[in-house]
């Protein structure tokens, strides 16, 4: 304890003052201190609310896992956010005409982003003739960059190579002294854009696979970010960089970045975040084991992605639910989620979403070994992808369908489901017919050799993948 | 009347209607004691933030007053961080009116600031209030494993009590 006639009360001894973790001698001295000592009376009232708070915490099962976290290694680049900002650099005179300047700018931006998004999506070409026409010193030109590469985020899955070539081409389009001239008169500050881009480049190499580029892409964007002064964007950063880490089998490290993100998506307030964040905190807690709280995190995250009509989140976190579920022994209890999930998804509204619930399905009920249900749902997924002309989801559909009438015991379904198999994937020319016959070796014997069947259907998956691609998956 | 609920709506009320502006300038300057010009410069950057993030805001009016108020709270920490701040105004630090859900907003703010203080502050802290153990007793235990804990200790909670503001 501080010496009390010369100097003010430590916080730790006020908390353990407050917190009446004091012996009698200590207490009488702390209290003869405050008797004189506004300041410390202040810091009092202070630690008594930081006590009330902490409590409030610890006594709430969602949030007393903050009390948990660990801390990232010292030689790890995200382990400490990058400071923000607290002042603003742009004054303005009349503030009306800001108003007016940014609202109008952003207006524009909104309209002409969806050129430049449809160039990123169509050929380089068009790509490159729209990026000539884009003027750096026009702040709706700087809005329509920075909303393009926003929205090429969301939709990376359709061509995730397309839209990393629109970062790459943004980024040598800014290049070292875009924007450095007059950058306190421009709304947009060349540090978001470069920040955005480097963003999209790091969401598309998630897709691409390249995680190492990956991770220089969100480590400069965090950079960026943090000198924009932009909270949301840094906790987008740590959200898909954890998301990287769980690609990598990092998940030990992917848990505290997401955290810190979800502290702030909770802060701000911006729900379909905090379902990202959740979802990403349950994958990582699954690769850990922890299975009970991978369930709470999912299913936390299930309310926001329904409301705001997110069904590729809604899927994916309905899907990661049951996984764990299974993995506790909890089959029925997954079985209710599904079964939600259909009823939850109208077959006019959300046809395309359907088949990923009974392909979801049909993968747990293999899981916990009721094969003859999988083959079942696995092939009611196969139909509903055929119809929604997603051709290679619906092969490796049928696929884990054959397999799954094989592990049941019906040989005899499994071989027709297999020779159908084979028919389609000779009239779409999508995979080399030795595998297939390979699968069709694999039921010569006795007892079809199973762990063959399951390498082999997951190499007709890869395979199926590549052909395809996902674009028309 | 029902409140503006787009963003270039809520961007165009809160920098261009008198009335709402002043209405969030005189908040910032009672509550955190910050200078009007201070607050103008602030509320200006948070309307363009919004703009900024409209693709990814489904709330937007909550949105600015959120971040608002962040920067708010971040410009009077910086300030009183640097010593070149005065006392804080009356009721500056008391949460008894709570008009725009404070107290909810310092609950995240001490989430938030657990994320950064030191594992081993978040240990003693866990100790205490989920396992009930005495704060002495486990900061005596973690010094004999650790030297300098009871300054780690010390910046760790100046931390979190710079949530109380």
């Amino acid at each position: 304890m501080h010496d009390l006639m010369n100097s003010h009360l430590d916080d730790f001894t006020l908390l353990r003052y407050v917190a009446e973790d004091l012996d009698d001698v200590e207490e009488a001295a702390v209290a003869d201190h405050l008797s004189t000592c506004d300041t410390c009376r202040k810091a009092v009232e202070e630690i008594e609310e930081l006590d009330r708070e902490l409590k409030a915490i610890a006594d709430n099962r969602e949030t007393c896992r903050d009390f948990e976290l660990e801390d990232l290694p010292a030689d790890d680049p995200f382990r400490l956010r990058p400071s923000i900002a607290a002042r603003t650099r742009r004054r303005v005179d009349d503030p009306g005409n800001f108003a007016v300047t940014a609202v109008v700018a952003s207006e524009e931006g909104e309209e002409l982003s969806t050129v430049i998004l449809e160039s990123a999506s169509g050929s380089d070409g068009d790509l490159n003739t729209v990026l000539r026409r884009i003027d750096l010193s026009d702040p709706a030109h700087r809005f329509a960059l920075l909303y393009a590469l926003q929205k090429s985020g969301t939709q990376i899955a359709e061509c995730p190579s397309r839209f990393l070539s629109f970062a790459e081409r943004t980024l040598s389009l800014l290049g070292p002294e875009a924007g450095a001239a007059s950058e306190k008169d421009l709304l947009i500050e060349t540090a978001a854009l470069l920040g955005q881009a480097q963003q999209l480049v790091g969401q598309a190499c998630l897709w691409t696979g390249d995680f190492e580029r990956a991770k220089s892409a969100f480590l400069v964007a965090y950079r960026f970010f943090g000198q924009v002064g932009d909270e949301l964007a840094l906790a987008k950063i740590e959200q898909l960089e954890a998301q990287r880490r769980f690609f990598t089998a990092e998940g030990g490290k992917a848990l505290p970045l997401v955290r810190r993100a979800l502290a702030s998506a909770e802060a701000i307030g911006v729900e379909d975040e905090i379902g990202r964040c959740r979802t990403v905190e349950g994958m990582a807690l699954q690769q850990l084991g922890r299975h009970e709280e991978a369930v709470e995190a999912f299913r936390s995250a299930l309310p926001a992605f329904e409301k705001l009509g997110l069904w590729s989140n809604y899927v994916g976190a309905v899907n990661s639910v049951a996984t764990s579920l299974v993995v506790l022994g909890r089959l029925s209890e997954a079985r209710s989620h599904f079964a939600k999930a259909l009823r939850r998804l109208s077959r006019d509204q959300h046809r395309s979403w359907l088949p990923f619930i009974r392909k979801g399905l049909a993968e747990v009920l293999f899981a916990a070994g009721r094969y003859r249900e999988a083959a079942i749902s696995a092939a009611q997924a196969a139909r509903l992808y055929s119809e929604n002309g997603m051709i290679s989801r619906c092969l490796m559909s049928n696929l884990y369908e054959v397999e799954s009438w094989a592990r049941a015991g019906e040989a005899g379904r499994a071989r027709h489901r297999l020779a159908l198999f084979r028919e389609a994937v000779r009239r779409q020319g999508v995979l080399d017919p030795t595998l297939s016959g390979l699968i069709e070796q694999a039921f010569s014997g006795a007892v079809p050799d199973y762990q063959k069947l399951k390498e082999l259907r997951e190499s007709a998956e890869s395979a199926l993948a590549e052909r395809l691609g996902r674009r028309h998956a | 009347m029902e409140a503006p609920q787009t963003t270039r709506q809520v961007v165009e009320t809160v920098l261009l209607d008198p009335h709402e502006r002043q209405k969030l300038i005189g908040f910032a300057c009672s509550r955190f004691g910050i200078l009007p010009e201070d607050a103008e410069d602030l509320l200006q950057e948070t309307a363009l933030e919004l703009l900024r993030q409209r693709h990814y805001v489904h709330s937007p009016r909550g949105y600015l007053f959120t971040v608002f108020k962040k920067r708010c709270v971040r410009l009077l920490r910086l300030r009183r961080l640097e010593g070149n701040w005065g006392p804080l105004p009356d009721g500056a630090a008391c949460p008894s009116s709570d008009p725009l859900g404070e107290t909810r907003d310092r609950g995240i703010a001490i989430r938030q600031a657990l994320c950064r203080i030191s594992s081993a502050c978040r240990r003693l802290l866990a100790a205490h209030y989920i396992e009930g153990k005495s704060l002495r007793e486990t900061a005596a235990h973690m010094a004999r494993a650790a030297s300098g804990m009871g300054n780690t200790i010390d910046r760790c909670l100046k931390r979190l009590r710079a949530c109380m503001i």
